[in-house]
Parts: C-alpha cells; structure tokens; sequence
C-alpha cells in the first residue's frame, strides 16, 4: 500500500468496524470498553460503525474459527481502500491458546494481511488505545525482539 | 443428602444399574432400550432437571462408545448420570429430547462429535462443527487427532427450515455491530411480528474439549476453562477444578473456599453491571449504557490489583487457589463496593418511573414459567420466569453453604423482570462480598495435590452470572482428562429463544435476546428479505427505534378505541 | 409523564454528579496496577534452561531445541495468555511478567524473546546431558549440601550406570 497515501488518508479520526472471528468475547469487550467514559476513545474522531462499507479499519479478534475464515474474508472484501486491518488479543495475534487445534485456523495473519497486533489476554483498554494510536503514527513501537546467546 | 443414602430410595427395575461416583453423584448405568423410560422416571418421579449430555469414546478401553445424560436433582442437592453403552457397530440411541425439549442441542452436539445419533429427533441436523466440516469425521473420538485440519467439504452448507407460510425471513448475522460473537439467526416474519427463528451458532467453536483430553495437562486445562467464555473466566476454571476434586475425594482448604466465593462474587458484578449497560445500549438507551460501565470501571482496576488481570484472573488450581487477595485487599474493596452500591441504587431509583425504559421492557420477550422448565434455562433467565433454582443454594460449592444470601425470582417473565433480577443480584452479591470479608479464616490457600487417579467421573456446577455452568469430568490414565464436558449455561438458555420471541415485534428482539445475556446479540442493521418478490430492505437502529414507537402509539390508540 | 419527567432529571443528575472521568491517556501515562502480570520478560543471566516454563505454558510457547551446542530456550509471546504459570514455576526466578501493556506492533516476531545457553555433554560419551548452567546449579547444591563428589556432574545417565556409580552401594559410600 502506498505509504504516502496511507499517512494522508488516515491524518484525521477513523472509523472502526469490530469483528469478531471466534473470540471468547474478552478483547470484545475491552474494545467495548474504549468506548466508555474513562478512555473515551472517541476523543480521537475513533468510532465504532455499524458496516464495513463505512469502515477505516476492522478490529478483528479470536483466532479465525474455522466456520467463521470465509464469513471474515467476505467482510475483509467489502471493505473499502485503503483499509486497516488491526488484530487485538492474543488469538488474533498468534492464534491463543488453541493456536494448533482443528477448529480454528491459528489467529488472524493467517487469513487476512496484518497491519497492527495488538497481544494480550486480553489486552487492557490501554493498551488498545495504545494499538490504535500506533496505528495511526502517534506514538513508538516499544517492542523489540529479543536474542541472547551464552558467552 | 448423601448419594449413597438417596440410592436407597430409588425404585429402578430391570437391567438397570445404580452406584456412587463420589458423595454428589449417583451413576445410573441403563441399557439404550430402558434410556427414555428410566430418563422420565428421573424428570417425573425424581423432579430432575436435564443438564447436559457428555459422549465418550470408550472403544480402546471398554470396546463401546459412552453417552452420559446428566440431571441435577437440585431438591437433594445431587447429581445424577445417566450412563449407557453404545456398539460402535451400531452407534445410534433413543433421542430423550421429545419429552425434554432442553435436550436438543445436547444430543446433537453428541452426534457431531462423538457420532452417536439420537434417534427420533425432531431436527437431526448439524450443530457445532462449522458447515465445511467433512462427515463421517468426529472430532472427539480417540483415534482423531487434536491438530488434524481434514478437507473442507466444498458441499457442506446449513440448510435452513422450511419458514411457515405467509412470512418473511429476517437474515441476522454472523458479523453484527454491536459486540459480541458471530452467530447467524434467521428471523421468519410477518409484518412486524415474528412467526419463528431458526438459529446457526457455534461460530466460536474452538475445540476446547479435545484440547484437554488429548493435549493439554490438568494444570494447563485450567487456563483453557478460564477462556471460554471472556466474562465467565473464574467460573469455568473453578467448575472444572472443582470436577476434578470432586472425582480425585481432593479437599479444599477452608480459606480457599471462600477466596473461591469472592473471586465468583466479584465477576458477578462486573458482569451483570456489563449487562445493564448493555442491555441499555441494544434499546438505544446509551446514556445509561455509559454510566453503567463507569460505575463498573473502578471495579475492573480492582480485579487487576487482587489478582493481577483485569478479566483472566488466573487463580483457580486443583487443590484450591494459586494467590491470595494482598493485605491491603480489604482497604481498597470495601471502598469501592459501598460507591458501586450507593451509585448502582442511585440509578434503579432514577430508572424506575423511566416511561420509555418501562415501555420497552415491560411486557416484552415473555418467557413462561412451562417453557422455561421444558427448555431447561437456568439463571436470570429461570428465575425471571419464577423458576426458582440458584446452584449457590442446590448444589453448594466453595463457601456458599456458610453464607446468608437471597435467591432473587421474579414472575413476569419479561424483559423488565430478567433486569430485576440481575439488579438485585449485584446487591446481594455484595453483601455476599462484605461477608467473605468478615468471615473468611486464615490457612493455607491450596492442597498438596498428588497423582490424579484414573477413571473417575466428577460433575460440578457454579451459578454464573447468566445461570448454571456444568463441567462433566473422566479422569484418564495419562495425567490429563479422558473426557471433559463444558457445558455453559447460554447454552440451554439459548434454546428458549423460539419460545420468546414467538408472537413478538422484530423491534423487541435484540432486547429480548439480549436479556438472556448470551454472548452475543442481536443486530441494530438487518435486511428484510421479501420472499416472494425478492426485494430487500434495510433498516436502521432509528427506523426500528421510530417503527417501535409507531407501534406502540398504535397500539395505545387502539386500546382506547376499545376501551 | 411527570413520573416520567422526574426520572429523566434523576438520570440527568447520575451524570452531572458523576461529572467528568475520562483518564489522559495516552497523553498522559496510566500505569498497570502493581500485581499486573504484563509481558513476561526473562533475565537472561538467570535462565538455565531447564524448560519447567516449557512444560506447564497452556499455550505451549515455549519451545526448546537442542542443536550445534546449544539449547535455545525460545518464546513466542504472539499467544501468551499472561497466566504468569512460567514465572510462578521458574527454578532460578529467571521470568517475571512485567507491568508493560503496551505491546502493539506491526509484526508480531517483535515480542519474542530466544534464549541460547551451553550445552553440556558427557566426558564419556558425547551426549547431551543437558545445559552447562543446570550443571552449574546441581554442584553448587551438591556443595551447599556437603557433598564434595562433583565430578561426575559432566556424566550421562548411562555412563554413570556403566562406570557403577549409581548403584545403591556407592550411593551409600558418597553420602557416609
């Protein structure tokens, strides 16, 4: 996607569609939570809506059920350009705790390109906050990978 | 009273079999062709209540396949099984859901796994596997392996019922925006009134229960529990530490049992003030939707200092708990609770005489007390509908025996009632709370746990905040469970949704359904299919709000054109 | 209606009283509380290697390898489900889950953490026994213990049954 363009399209608010791939209902209900009056993420111009024909970027949690992948990918096409897509919770990043078994397919990079993960079990409303905001370029990465090899 | 001595009393001929799985559970080992003869004998003579069914595939050790039938005979405080052998020649077994309508999914769900196919039931189709799942495949049988991803049936699609005549269907689903899980409902219409629904779920199904029978430890399972649900984490983990104790003879430390009780009391009332603010925003009521979730906020932040996360508190372990509540715990929840109870009584007062609030909930989404006891729902749904049954008080477990509580019924059987219900539950929940404060003693937090033994069957239940949750256990040989059963309490409520919604205005299903408080809900932006012309139309939230109120209006006018 | 009215000013007055609650963040910070079980990190002085983490994480993300000398002890923290089982069953305190929530990252791989320590193998026959810093921990508490015969640490289980020195009677003889 062509970054120049992305950065202009998304310098205001965007508007959000959530989907739920399977999830447990957690991370849903953290996002839920961003809506309320102690994060009150709509501060931001950030808003929930009702269809991904209106959406900027879809907040996709649970690990993709399998009865669920082509339902997902539907939406994922109707979804418009230039589009987000943003995985929270730790199923939607790396397939959660049942990341191996038959019914799901192992977290959302698995179906659908990646833009953002957002890991936790699930991840406080802060930290959702801080997803999206990086998302948008407000504020650094603060995660690296790690390597040590024994002298 | 003890299993052992209830056994006495029991009058079983034939070839049926009765024995003590532990002090709670009577075992009833019954051949298929007495199945349905000794199942109404329990729910008649017996008053039990079906609870779930759990299948086994028993063929390496025993040479059969096993269904379970569990029933809570909640008068005795006992559990009992019904267990019958299955011929893997011949894999089939008389269907009990004709007379007991709660039993539908449980069967199904019994076929898609196990492959063991009721016989005589009035809708034989697929459940829970998703609609490409090949057939002849069965997750849980022993030779199927946790990790295999079989060919997608390219066939494979869920056929909906037939609609009565003269309606319309309402497609509903799988993705909605509001919240919750993906689930696909197809509303047949009239007008504005609803004729029937047929109902595709278990789009979240995760293959939990193979995962502890094939792969995963006692001790990993109970993280697994913890995330079956994203509200019930302390009530799915403590019901299957509790299964597992209760099949192990493992006995709790006292102070366990009440540190158990608080974590419980303590989800209780987040969750049922998430409902409130819910239920709030599916009738367009955001104002309250918000104010709800902000008194519920401080409580959250109070969950991530006792136990060290907001939602997955992680302190269920066979034995007891993994962490006590901190010192200071008391200094920082006593506050908090005494501003959820002042704010939370506040707004009950402030909603009471609401018009609009009374207007959409009273009288909506009417449950009868004799649907709610032929679906077997349980919880606010149950007890919103007079049913009086509160697993706290028929089959105590952590310190509920020792603890002075109400069980809250109400007999409207509507929407307005359901809410009453929860209301008074985050009361008394904190007074349950203040309590465990008091009463709670010191010792140690967990038991040495050794070995578990093998082949032993535990059953427990935990009231949740949406009603009872049933884990049926099989200890097996390798230090994991051979067989674990989940049964939630959404799970049988969900079934009453026909019956509610029957009769009803589309306007007042996502109230209605969501005053189940599923984990899920119904849409603000449906497309009405016409099924003759093919048109489609599409409402909003607001036309429906607008529709709502014409309704109404028109209703009022014409009570007065007649009275 | 008037019922009605009262209540709308009674539900206006929840809202006023409640006034404005909506936290800073993230211009502000708003720290986890002090319990939090965030992102697990490891000290990787600590770590021995021994794979207790490995055995009890539910999300099994924790893989060990043995190849070319060393043991990698590698998280893939994409799954985590910060139950904080690793760190509540590290031998040497190595993991701890620390307060950061703030996570979020374009490739997932950012917030995994691969350890490598030194194999040790047996002077006798080559194999692997398993890392020099677990051997380092069983003679340090074979010392603090008072047992001086450390020697044979750097041996497998098979030689040592082949040399006789695991037999009962030699075990009573070290710990005379």
């Amino acid at each position: 996607m062509n970054s120049r363009l992305f950065n202009w399209c998304f310098k205001k608010s965007i508007w959000v569609y959530h989907a739920n791939a399977g999830a447990c209902n957690g991370c849903d209900i953290e996002i839920l939570d961003v809506l309320t009056p102690y994060y009150d993420v709509e501060r931001f111009g950030i808003r929930i809506v009702h269809t991904p024909r209106h959406a900027d970027a879809l907040l996709v949690t649970g690990p993709v059920t399998r009865q669920v992948r082509e339902r997902l990918l539907r939406l994922y096409e109707a979804t418009p350009e230039p589009k987000l897509v943003i995985a929270v919770g730790s199923c939607a990043t790396g397939g959660g705790i049942w990341y191996d078994s038959y019914a799901t397919c192992g977290g959302v990079k698995n179906v659908l390109p990646v833009d953002i993960h957002i890991p936790g079990c699930p991840p406080k409303p802060e930290a959702i906050v801080y997803g999206v905001a990086q998302a948008l370029g407000m504020v650094p990465k603060q995660v690296q990978a790690q390597t040590y090899i024994e002298e | 009273m003890l299993a052992q001595q209830f056994i006495s009393k029991i009058n079983l001929n034939g070839k049926t079999r009765l024995s003590c799985a532990n002090p709670n559970t009577i075992m009833v080992d019954v051949p298929a062709e007495e199945l349905q003869a000794t199942a109404r004998y329990v729910l008649n003579e017996l008053h039990g209540r079906f609870i779930s069914s759990a299948g086994a595939d028993k063929r390496d050790i025993a040479g059969s396949f096993e269904v379970n039938q569990v029933f809570g005979l909640d008068q005795d405080k006992l559990f009992m099984v019904l267990r019958t052998e299955i011929e893997p020649t011949q894999p089939v077994i008389p269907s009990i859901t004709p007379f007991i309508p709660g039993a539908n999914w449980a069967e199904r769900e019994v076929r898609d796994l196990i492959g063991v196919t009721p016989t005589d039931h009035p809708d034989p189709r697929r459940l829970v596997l998703p609609d490409d799942w090949p057939e002849g495949v069965y997750p849980l049988r022993r030779d199927f392996r946790y990790n295999e991803h079989p060919a997608a049936n390219s066939d494979g699609r869920w056929k909906m019922r037939t609609p009565p005549p003269d309606s319309s269907v309402l497609p509903i689903g799988p993705f909605f925006p509001t919240l919750e899980e993906p689930v696909f409902i197809n509303l047949f219409v009239r007008g504005e009134k609803i004729v029937g629904l047929d109902y595709r779920g278990f789009f979240n199904h995760r293959g939990i229960e193979k995962m502890a029978d094939a792969e995963l430890t006692y001790q990993q399972a109970i993280y697994l529990a913890e995330r079956i649900c994203g509200i019930c984490g302390t009530v799915h983990s403590v019901c299957y530490c509790q299964a597992v104790e209760e099949a192990a003879g493992i006995q709790i430390p006292e102070r366990a049992l009440y540190l158990r009780s608080f974590y419980l009391e303590l989800e209780r009332v987040h969750s049922h003030l998430l409902w409130i603010g819910l239920a709030c925003h599916f009738i367009g009521f955001d104002t309250l939707f918000m104010q709800a979730w902000r008194i519920r906020e401080p409580f959250m932040w109070l969950s991530e200092y006792l136990t060290g996360a907001r939602k997955t508190y992680g302190i269920a372990a066979i034995g007891g708990v993994l962490r006590d509540i901190p010192q200071d715990g008391p200094e920082r929840i006593h506050p908090v609770i005494d501003r959820i109870e002042k704010e939370l009584l506040a707004v009950v007062d402030a909603i009471q005489g609401d018009g609009s609030l009374r207007q959409r909930l009273l009288g909506t989404g009417v449950l009868s007390n004799e649907y709610a006891r032929a679906y077997c729902v349980v919880g606010p749904t149950a007890r919103g509908s007079g049913v009086d049954i509160d697993a706290r008080r028929d089959h105590p477990y952590a310190a509920y025996a020792d603890l002075d509580f109400e069980v809250c019924v109400e007999q409207g059987g509507d929407n307005w009632a359901r809410t009453m219900v929860r209301i008074r539950e985050v009361l008394e929940s904190i007074k349950i709370i203040r309590q465990v404060l008091v009463k709670m003693p010191a010792g140690p937090i967990k038991a040495e746990v050794d070995e578990i033994p093998p082949w032993k069957v535990g059953v427990s239940s935990v009231e949740a905040p949406r009603g009872e949750a049933n884990h049926y256990l099989l200890t097996g040989p390798v230090q994991r469970a051979y067989r674990w059963r989940v049964r939630a309490p959404s799970y049988n409520n969900l079934q009453g949704i026909p019956a509610m919604l029957q009769g009803q205005n589309i306007a007042d299903a996502p109230i209605s359904v969501g005053s189940l408080d599923p984990c899920f809900s119904c849409t603000e932006r449906m497309g009405v299919i016409d099924q003759d012309s093919g048109e489609v139309r599409v409402y909003r939230q607001a036309e429906l709000t607008e529709m709502f109120i014409a309704s109404r209006s028109h209703e009022r006018r014409s009570q007065a054109k007649k009275g | 209606m008037f019922k009605h009215t009262i209540s709308e000013l009674k539900e206006a007055l929840v809202c006023l009283q409640a006034g404005q609650v909506t936290l800073a963040y993230p211009l502000q910070p708003h720290p986890a509380e002090e319990n939090f079980r965030g992102k697990p990190v490891v000290d990787f002085e600590r770590c021995i290697g021994c794979g207790a983490c490995a055995k009890v994480c539910p999300p099994r993300l924790i893989q060990l390898t043995d190849a070319d000398g060393y043991r990698e002890v590698s998280y893939t923290l994409g799954r985590c489900t910060y139950c904080g089982s690793c760190r509540d069953v590290c031998p040497a305190q190595a993991v701890q889950m620390s307060p950061l929530f703030e996570t979020a990252t374009p490739q997932i791989e950012d917030i995994n953490i691969s350890i490598r320590l030194k194999l040790l193998t047996c002077r006798e026959c080559g194999e692997t026994i398993a890392t020099q810093r677990m051997a380092k921990r069983v003679e340090n508490a074979l010392h603090e213990a008072g047992y001086s015969h450390t020697e044979n640490v750097n041996l497998c289980l098979s030689c040592k049954r082949k040399l006789g020195l695991n037999s009962p009677a030699w075990i009573q003889e070290v710990t005379r």
